[in-house]
């Protein structure tokens, strides 16, 4: 099990993060949602080794790996968000040069970039050079450089950032198959609900340094668990409308973009004759109306007053 | 580390482009500058007395360094004293010679003296060449020229190399500046990769993995160094073996002398990555240092020449004005490596400071 014990990490600009804890165990895939300098980046740093912590710790099977930082590299796999891949190399010579770095005998490398290969579905393109892929492929060879030493642990930082749909789902399917195959444990950071969602069995919710909220998908919705999100169209919607809609006082986290409005509202209450003749009075054409579940979405939305991805 | 230094020699053979364009505009300068002027002083001759013996003294003239005389009918010699083309005219006479100079010649007098000698040892062949009959002319001549060969007394003239007399050689004196110039931005190519590696993550790869930082670092400078001292030995080579440019038996020396002047750069440009966090600024930063040390350290003219107090105490912390200092004491002025110790030990001090800085500051970055 990797835990981090009041981490912290204070920069002259102020303290990026601030005294989180945090544990991962074999097995499960751990998702750490939070919008852009909500932390997560400095967290994997402290946690990935490449930064020391100001403060706290961060144990490897109950010990510290601050003072021998190669017992924890050698079981943990970084898949940084950017591409850290040599252009002018192929994926095999990417693959074999990143491979020696972790001093993986000869025969078993060349077994170990083979299977890598065909796990991250480059095996008919490994004579390109890299610089020639598409921004997919380097995504997924990306992913493939940090699954050579077969790491027990695997941190996957904004892994599908900027690629196309297809890319992306090949993507989650292989971080998928990894845990159940392999039983790596995941530590996956995104501002991707949908990807938190699909992949993780516990989350973290982050913002402004702090761990605002953690627990199974289940148990982060129930913090929503008394309220609905109602999702609303409209036509000609005005000024006017809106102010009367956010002067609602049963309506919270109101969110409008264009002729769409998000809100949530107590479970049990019908707000919808109000939203007629509030929609007649201001001459506006009502399309849809529905009710759904909270997303991990509305809860960041509840938790910090804003979207993850402003 | 090998793995390191065997992938960024793969990526120097896939990108070479910038290594040849650097070698080639080393050599084109060095070519165009040196070779491509004339250094010998041209002179002009026109003569008075039989063909056979203007070409005798024409031969023992031409044995001069740095000079080069040509004959000419005495309308042409003097026009081109009087155009300015040549300083000097000599007009060759039985008993005499007369030396017709442009107003600015001021080496006049240095010319007469070593004129009247050559003059004076053909003339005084001649008149005991003469005192002979025709068919035993041919004998005394062997005597002479064996005589001449084989002297009685060996007298050598010779100087202290560091007495402070200024040689100056252009054609080496171009080779080394340019070389010395333009190597700093093919070492600064091979530390910008630890800039760029930084900066795509690939460095946090291999932080993460199983190999130390000290290997790491080690490895990249070891290529930096390497790219640098390949392009000088590619130079030089070039000239040495290619053009035919003479070293005074140096150019072995040259090759181990460099050296430290090498690792000079390559601690200078690690020093100019710990500040910077870019490529780009990383090669604006060292585009704008480079010219004025090459120009403070003498790469385009000699430091000698120059008088002005302020600039020679700005030559000092350009490395440039070390590495010259040691490229000409091994070749031009013959000197030993130990004879050497003062330029040698700054470069290796200046490699050291910066060196330290420098991957400090970079490590305290990585941390922040």
């Amino acid at each position: 099990m990797i835990e981090a014990v009041n981490l912290t990490k204070s920069f002259k600009s102020g303290v990026a993060v601030d005294h989180i804890n945090f544990y991962i165990e074999p097995g499960e895939i751990v998702g750490m949602l939070g919008p852009n300098g909500a932390g997560k980046s400095t967290t994997i740093a402290m946690l990935s080794t490449l930064i020391p912590p100001t403060e706290g710790d961060v144990l490897l099977h109950q010990k510290s790996v601050l003072k021998d930082q190669n017992l924890l590299r050698k079981v943990l796999g970084v898949v940084p968000q950017e591409i850290a891949l040599y252009g002018d190399l192929t994926a095999k010579e990417n693959l074999f040069f990143f491979g020696n770095l972790y001093k993986i005998p000869k025969k078993q490398l060349n077994e170990r970039v083979e299977i890598v290969l065909e796990q991250i579905g480059l095996e008919n393109e490994t004579k390109k050079l890299v610089k020639h892929y598409s921004g997919g492929m380097k995504r997924r060879l990306n992913i493939g450089v940090a699954l050579l030493h077969e790491p027990q642990y695997l941190i996957m930082d904004e892994p599908t950032v900027g690629i196309d749909p297809q890319s992306r789902n090949h993507i989650l399917e292989t971080v998928k198959k990894l845990n159940e195959q392999s039983n790596t444990a995941i530590i996956y950071t995104s501002h991707y609900m949908e990807e938190v969602e699909y992949l993780c069995n516990r989350i973290y919710i982050m913002d402004q340094g702090r761990i605002i909220a953690s627990g199974s998908k289940d148990e982060i919705k129930a913090i929503l668990s008394s309220e609905n999100t109602v999702v609303v169209k409209v036509n000609n919607n005005s000024n006017a409308f809106m102010n009367e809609l956010f002067n609602q006082p049963i309506l919270t986290n109101i969110k409008a973009d264009e002729d769409k409005i998000n809100f949530t509202i107590a479970k049990g209450v019908n707000f919808l004759p109000n939203l007629l003749s509030l929609c007649e009075r201001h001459n506006v054409l009502l399309k849809s109306f529905q009710m759904e579940e909270p997303t991990l979405e509305d809860v960041f939305l509840h938790l910090t007053g804003r979207a993850l991805r402003n | 580390m090998m793995d390191i230094l065997k992938t960024k020699f793969i990526l120097l053979k896939r990108e070479p482009v910038s290594f040849i364009v650097i070698t080639v505009i080393i050599c084109l300068f060095a070519y165009i500058l040196g070779l491509g002027q004339q250094s010998k002083l041209p002179i002009a001759v026109y003569s008075s007395l039989d063909e056979k013996l203007t070409e005798t003294l024409l031969l023992e003239l031409k044995k001069m360094p740095d000079v080069d005389y040509t004959l000419y009918d005495e309308e042409e010699a003097l026009k081109l004293v009087e155009e300015g083309d040549v300083e000097l005219a000599v007009h060759l006479q039985s008993n005499r010679f007369d030396l017709i100079t442009s107003p600015n010649f001021l080496n006049a007098p240095l010319f007469q003296s070593e004129i009247s000698t050559i003059y004076r040892e053909v003339m005084q062949n001649e008149t005991i060449l003469n005192t002979y009959p025709v068919e035993q002319q041919g004998n005394v001549q062997s005597i002479l020229e064996d005589a001449n060969n084989n002297p009685s007394f060996i007298v050598e003239y010779a100087n202290f190399s560091n007495d402070g007399d200024f040689i100056y050689d252009a054609k080496l004196h171009s080779l080394f500046g340019f070389t010395l110039f333009m190597v700093i931005y093919t070492i600064a190519n091979g530390v910008n990769h630890i800039v760029m590696e930084r900066r795509n993550y690939i460095w946090s790869r291999l932080i993460v993995s199983s190999i130390g930082k000290t290997q790491i670092y080690t490895a990249n400078l070891i290529y930096s160094f390497l790219l640098g001292y390949l392009q000088v030995i590619l130079v030089l080579s070039i000239f040495h073996f290619g053009v035919g440019v003479d070293f005074y038996g140096g150019f072995l020396k040259t090759l181990i002398a460099i050296i430290p002047y090498l690792l000079c750069i390559v601690a200078l440009a690690i020093f100019v990555a710990s500040i910077v966090n870019t490529p780009g600024k990383f090669n604006a930063i060292i585009a704008v240092i480079a010219v004025p040390f090459a120009m403070l350290g003498g790469a385009y003219w000699p430091i000698d020449i120059v008088t002005s107090k302020i600039i020679l105490a700005l030559s000092y912390i350009s490395p440039i004005t070390y590495g010259m200092e040691i490229l000409n004491g091994v070749t031009i002025y013959s000197g030993s490596i130990a004879e050497l110790a003062q330029p040698l030990g700054i470069l290796l001090f200046m490699s050291v400071v910066l060196m330290g800085i420098g991957i400090n500051v970079l490590e305290k970055k990585g941390q922040s």
